[in-house]
């Protein structure tokens, strides 16, 4: 079955492009947000095998949104990718530090695109049960 | 501390305190080195002094250990970095050694030749106290070396009058005195008037050097902001061909072409941000402004087309304009039209679009000083206010920088290169005006922009050659008049007005419609006689001898005028916003008695009373107004005719069958009319219209004129006249990014080639419509 990528990005343009290429050439299913907070609900309702973000949109920017879904254990297991325009050291760490597995900087040609989230996939495959289980003793530990 | 202090300096004040530090250390050795020198001296004759000089030479070595504590002070000053106290400790323990050595040599030897040497080396002093600055020791010190001298030369000599050389030559005490204190000033002024010299070059260079911190500063946020706003449009532009190449196999014609489009439109979005940039450059380093007076209100017609149509959806806005027709401001007319159309497109761009925007100018008393001669006592004040969401007070002063865009449209979906405002103001200020904003950030109650220029003498209106388009081949939008939106019953109308509603749909066919100059006017006549020979007449309703004739949206009065002609008993009225600037085109001819012109606006509601008339005519208005008024305007038509009385339309359609070159142009112009609600209308809705206004007897058909030259004399005139107004919106089609202008006068060139060699059987479809009213 086909891993289904949400896209995340408030340019429709880039967005539109994205969808289609990934579809096409990746052979992924897309789903399509124009904000952060569209995202988050995406997100939480259709539980994508990946998420392609950008840091700066409405509503709810790249960071909250990677926060936000990192402390969900429902999507806590969802591997990320902050792909922006943003191409400062800070943002590099903001955004790592904000839970994305991957930090990509535009432009950033399509087959890097798919070998990014080919990757992101993979590590989730090997690390998902470890996340759980490491969220799980911390909610413990907090209790 | 150290290394703090070694690393390069970055103002001027750190640099004249490195300066001091590395003179100090420069010149201790020497210090200490003559201090040790006099001690040495000191030291012998304390040793070999006779007991009645003992005393004496104790309190002189007793100075020697003051003088040193003094410089390990200094020097322990100096390590900490404390160099104000180093060098001010160093020159007073020097300054003050100095003294002693004079003093106690004149006391003990008398004023010899030794001692008159001491006294010019303490001018060296003067001068180190004034390489440090220290200017209070610098007055001390002279004042000490004053007295020093006074006390020496009027008492001490009397101590030892054998080796007293004043004596010996005979000179005047007192004089020598006097003199000896005016040298020493002397010597002081010239290194006080030096220092001060040095302070400014000193400080105009820090001044400038911090300055250009400051530019390399903004350089390289200009260029972290340049890198952010270009690398998305990059990314689409570079993955749309990207893709169209990789998954060639895999999409479809319309696909790729689509894919192609998008990176078209993306490449042009940067050229735009480029364009800007290169703009900022070019006037921040000293732009060209042709200041000229400029008619307002043709600025702003001409500032509409560079608005892009599809911004806040203009077709679906208010837009009421208040700018009296002779208004006019010193200005550079092309700067004047971008300041207008970066204000309208943000206007448009920022605000919902079911709100209203209003643009209004009007001379107000200058504020300030107006006493002042250089100061007009006017100014012209331009508004464009919209009723969007308003800017937060506490942003306004940042949003005419560079680069400022609002926080809260940073991730909008609203796009904008963060130069226009800033463009704005850099234009405004260079042609001696401003530009600020009001607004109180309050949702629904918008910003006002307002733009203040001096004001000029006042052009005539159908003077063109002053206008600013002389200078631009850029096509009006005004749009037939006639069309044009009522003003809000809160802006009262004054004097000239007019209030119309940029059309840029007005592009499609009829591009000249407001008679406001000869060259329009002639155009128009032109068009008025070809309509009368294709349809062999001026009425195509089959009127019999009216009454009352009403012609809406008359131009220059040619068909009406020719009507009162041939109906002498009939009364002919004429309307439109406008005067004709050329009132007849016959001007050797008087009009007749029975036609007058009245200003008046057909959607405002026509002035007349119920079934005044029994024959109203409409024609080529269309292409200037959205077609959702038309029911409405025909409604009013009806409303004036009587029973019995006929109300008759005409419309011109796209051509057809002219090739795929004008097929092309056609498509982008009627793309560019869409967007602002303009259609060309069909003969089934003149049709309907008609009919569901009440009328009876209705006719609609479209004829279809013969369009090129290989369809004789009336062909050549028809081609000629439509694509002399098509070429002349070439221009605005490049500037509002729909269509290139090379590629527009490539497509032209072949559409010509195809209409008038007759490869193509082009044609110009004209709708008709009629109906009588019942009754009568």
């Amino acid at each position: 079955m086909a891993y289904t990528v949400l896209l995340v990005d408030d340019n429709t343009e880039l967005l539109d492009l994205l969808a289609q290429a990934l579809e096409k050439l990746g052979g992924y299913t897309t789903a399509r947000a124009v904000d952060g907070l569209a995202g988050l609900e995406m997100a939480m309702t259709s539980k994508p095998d990946c998420m392609v973000i950008d840091i700066l949109m409405p509503e709810l920017d790249g960071y909250q949104l990677v926060r936000t879904l990192r402390g969900d254990p429902e999507t806590a297991d969802i591997p990320l990718i902050i792909l922006t325009a943003l191409a400062q050291d800070k943002n590099r760490f903001a955004s790592l530090a904000s839970g994305a597995d991957i930090y990509l900087t535009k432009p950033i040609s399509i087959p890097e695109l798919v070998a990014a989230i080919q990757q992101a996939i993979a590590i989730s495959d090997a690390e998902r049960a470890q996340r759980l289980k490491q969220l799980a003793s911390d909610a413990e530990a907090e209790a | 501390m150290m290394s703090q202090s070694l690393s390069a300096p970055s103002t001027f004040a750190q640099y004249d305190l490195m300066r001091r530090k590395r003179l100090l250390q420069v010149l201790l050795p020497f210090l200490i080195g003559g201090s040790c020198f006099t001690s040495l001296d000191y030291i012998v004759r304390l040793l070999v002094s006779a007991p009645g000089q003992l005393a004496f030479n104790l309190a002189s070595f007793s100075f020697v250990v003051i003088t040193f504590a003094g410089y390990i002070w200094g020097w322990r000053a100096l390590r900490r970095d404390k160099i104000n106290l180093a060098s001010t400790l160093m020159i007073g323990v020097a300054t003050a050694g100095f003294i002693a050595v004079i003093l106690r040599r004149t006391l003990l030897q008398g004023l010899d030749v030794s001692a008159l040497i001491e006294f010019l080396l303490f001018a060296a002093i003067l001068i180190l106290i004034s390489l440090f600055g220290n200017i209070p020791l610098l007055i001390i010190s002279t004042i000490l070396l004053n007295g020093v001298t006074a006390f020496t030369i009027l008492v001490s000599a009397s101590l030892h009058p054998e080796t007293d050389i004043l004596k010996l030559a005979g000179a005047s005490r007192f004089l020598v005195c006097g003199l000896a204190i005016l040298f020493e000033w002397i010597i002081t002024i010239f290194l006080r008037a030096q220092h001060i010299s040095y302070r400014k070059v000193l400080h105009d260079l820090g001044g400038a050097f911090e300055q250009l911190q400051q530019l390399d500063e903004l350089k390289d946020q200009f260029i972290a902001h340049v890198n952010h706003e270009l690398r998305t449009p990059v990314m689409t532009m570079r993955g749309s061909v990207e893709f169209a190449l990789l998954a060639r196999d895999r999409l479809t014609e319309t696909e790729r072409e689509d894919l192609l489009r998008k990176a078209l439109r993306v490449g042009d979005g940067l050229k735009h941000l480029l364009e800007g940039i290169l703009q900022v450059r070019a006037i921040e380093s000293g732009g060209v402004f042709d200041i000229q007076p400029v008619l307002v209100r043709q600025t702003l017609d001409d500032a509409l087309v560079l608005v892009n149509p599809l911004d806040g959806r203009m077709n679906q806005r208010d837009l009421y304009v208040k700018i009296p027709d002779d208004l006019a401001v010193q200005a550079d007319p092309l700067h004047l039209q971008q300041i207008l159309a970066n204000l309208l497109s943000n206007a448009l761009k920022y605000t919902p679009a079911d709100t209203a925007i209003e643009i209004s100018a009007q001379k107000i008393p200058a504020a300030g000083n107006s006493r002042r001669r250089d100061i007009p006592s006017e100014v012209v004040a331009i508004t464009i206010r919209d009723y969007g969401p308003g800017i937060p007070p506490d942003q306004i002063p940042l949003l005419f920088n560079r680069f400022a865009r609002l926080p809260r449209d940073l991730g909008s979906r609203v796009t904008g290169s963060g130069l226009g405002l800033y463009l704005c103001r850099l234009f405004a200020e260079a042609m001696g005006g401003k530009i600020w904003v009001e607004s109180t950030g309050v949702h629904g109650e918008g910003a006002a922009f307002h733009l203040q220029l001096p004001p000029a003498t006042a052009i005539p209106v159908s003077l063109p050659v002053q206008a600013p388009q002389s200078q631009k081949p850029i096509q009006r939008p005004d749009a037939d008049v006639s069309a044009a939106t009522p003003p809000p019953k809160a802006m009262a109308t004054t004097g000239p007005l007019l209030v119309a509603e940029p059309a840029k749909g007005n592009l499609m066919i009829n591009s000249y419609l407001i008679p406001n100059d000869l060259h329009e006017s002639q155009r128009l006549d032109f068009q008025h006689f070809i309509m009368r020979e294709a349809f062999q007449g001026n009425a195509l309703a089959p009127i019999d001898h009216p009454q009352h004739i009403l012609d809406v949206a008359t131009g220059t009065g040619r068909w009406a005028i020719e009507m009162a002609r041939e109906y002498p008993d009939a009364e002919v009225v004429g309307v439109d916003i406008v005067q004709p600037a050329v009132a007849y085109a016959e001007p050797d001819q008087p009009a007749p008695a029975n036609y007058r012109f009245q200003l008046a606006n057909v959607l405002d509601g026509l002035p007349f009373p119920d079934g005044t008339f029994d024959y109203v005519h409409m024609r080529f208005i269309g292409a200037g107004m959205p077609v959702a008024r038309w029911p409405e305007v025909i409604t009013d038509l009806i409303r004036v005719t009587a029973p019995g009385g006929w109300v008759e339309l005409m419309e011109a359609q796209p051509m057809e069958g002219g090739g795929p070159a004008l097929d092309e142009v056609l498509a982008k112009l009627m793309e560019v009319s869409r967007a602002r609600g303009i259609v060309a209308v069909q003969e089934s809705q003149f049709g309907a219209w008609l009919r569901d206004g009440g009328l009876i007897d209705v006719t609609a058909r479209t004829e279809r004129l013969p369009f090129g030259n290989a369809q004789g004399r009336l062909g050549h005139y028809i081609a000629l006249d439509i694509f002399t107004g098509m070429r002349a919106v070439g221009g605005a089609l490049a500037k509002s990014g729909v269509m290139d202008q090379a590629v527009f006068d490539l497509l032209m060139r072949q559409a010509d080639e195809d209409v008038h060699s007759g490869r193509y059987q082009c044609s110009l479809p004209i709708c008709i419509a009629y109906g009588r009213k019942a009754g009568g």
